[in-house]
């Protein structure tokens, strides 16, 4: 078997994986983290915003708050959200939210090097 | 089973007959053929016409022709009255087909948020009625009542800011109080504002068919890889045609899958790439704006490229006496 057709394998089925564990993350830990944040003027503005429960709200709503895990001294300094609310989130729960993220930027990059690859090979896609 | 296909070109009547049938015809199967297709012209085939191939096992005319053959026509009655359609519909195949594919949860993102931002408009709205609802039943005075609805109107005119007013129904650049047709003295004389609940019905209506942009997107999709299977089995060999089930159900599943996943990195990637350059405190929905616009992008883009991996790897198995296999060397 050649290696590129590996690389896709591999990358092909880490997508489901990650999209799965971004799922599983948006609909059962969402909740429990926005609690965390039940008097964040942006988050209860964002919630509001994104009211219908489908899967695009929840996508957004995650979003804001893996903003404030990820830039938390830019959003502490813009005075959007305390420490005191950062430190009350168990580490845990930061986890479910950041790292099916920053999994998924590394396999951004892993789907660039495909295209890069089958680019520079003249691979065909049938 | 007969099968139908659309001429992509304009050719003569008998030589498209014995492309499709095969040279050494039979008098019944040639006349078959012809009376299932009488609605082409003698001469020359138009392009975009319907062109019938009957049931090779039956020389009786089933249902399913009949079906076809009122499609048929049809057909050709629309290109009669524009035989422009048919070469122009052709030209674009291609381009209208690239557009409706790959684009299910750009476009979901994208109208999602519209819906949401137009289901604010409606809610704004409705304050604004409980507002003089209110101050028609005492339960406000009217000092509280003017600076309650002032500042209600200030987040009505950031929410209409430019194009946001797209989809409310809400144009000009007269005040908001006048657009809306809103008379306090009207409202407490007969208890409601004219064409108000049918404003806000129209905004809500608007926003609940956005809001289903992305299923819509997504039958789109559907719809592109069973057109692509169908247009191969129609024209190619029975080998061409399993091919085409793999690979293009690999682009399907492999792109949505795709497309949601960066769609989500992308619309995080964009978010931090606003707040980066244009600080947290953005005017408006400057942040929102960014994250959706990554999200559209990186949907677009995961369909694409994740597609072309699901046909890739479908392309890779094959069918032997029933069996599939995932043939590593490639076909």
């Amino acid at each position: 078997m050649d290696l590129f057709l590996i690389y896709s394998i591999v990358l092909f089925a880490g997508m489901f994986v990650i999209v799965g564990l971004m799922i599983f993350a948006e609909y059962t830990k969402l909740d429990e983290v926005e609690s965390h944040f039940s008097q964040n003027e942006r988050v209860r503005n964002n919630k509001r915003f994104w009211c219908r429960n489908q899967w695009i709200d929840r996508q957004y709503r995650m979003l804001l708050i893996l903003a404030f895990f990820s830039d938390s001294k830019r959003y502490m300094e813009a005075g959007v959200v305390t420490e005191a609310e950062l430190a009350s989130v168990p580490l845990a729960l930061k986890r479910w939210v950041a790292w099916p993220y920053y999994v998924g930027y590394i396999w951004a990059l892993g789907t660039v090097v495909w295209i890069v690859w089958r680019w520079w090979c003249d691979i065909p896609i049938p | 089973m007969a099968q139908s296909f659309i001429n992509d070109r304009a050719t003569d009547y008998l030589s498209l007959k014995s492309r499709l049938m095969g040279g050494g015809l039979s008098r019944p199967r040639s006349d078959h053929f012809d009376v299932l297709n009488r609605h082409l012209r003698p001469g020359l085939v138009a392009p975009g016409q319907l062109v019938i191939i009957p049931d090779r096992h039956s020389l009786n005319c089933s249902v399913e022709e009949a079906w076809l053959m009122r499609h048929a026509e049809e057909v050709r009655r629309h290109l009669a009255l524009n035989a422009a359609t048919g070469t122009a519909l052709l030209g674009n195949y291609d381009l209208l087909q690239s557009l409706m594919a790959n684009g299910s949860i750009g476009v979901g993102s994208a109208t999602s948020a519209w819906a949401r931002h137009l289901n604010e408009v409606a809610q704004t709205l409705e304050e604004i009625e409980r507002l003089h609802q209110r101050l028609k039943d005492g339960g406000l005075d009217r000092a509280a009542f003017i600076q309650q609805r002032q500042a209600v109107f200030r987040r009505l005119e950031g929410q209409l800011q430019g194009a946001a007013r797209m989809g409310t129904g809400l144009q000009g650049n007269a005040s908001l109080k006048k657009v809306l047709g809103i008379s306090t003295r009207s409202y407490l004389h007969k208890g409601e504002i004219a064409g108000y609940a049918q404003r806000i019905g129209a905004i809500a209506q608007t926003s609940k068919w956005l809001g289903k942009g992305t299923y819509m997107g997504l039958a789109l999709d559907v719809g592109v890889a069973s057109l692509e299977i169908k247009e191969a089995c129609m024209t190619g060999r029975a080998a061409q045609c399993r091919r085409a089930k793999y690979v293009e159900t690999g682009r399907l599943a492999s792109g949505v899958a795709g497309a949601a996943f960066l769609g989500k990195v992308g619309a995080d990637a964009a978010r931090r790439a606003c707040t980066m350059f244009l600080g947290i405190r953005m005017k408006g929905k400057g942040e929102l704006a960014c994250g959706v616009i990554g999200g559209a992008a990186g949907g677009y883009v995961g369909g694409d490229e994740f597609g072309s991996f699901g046909s890739f790897l479908g392309g890779r198995i094959v069918e032997a006496d029933g069996d599939l296999i995932f043939l590593p060397e490639g076909t």
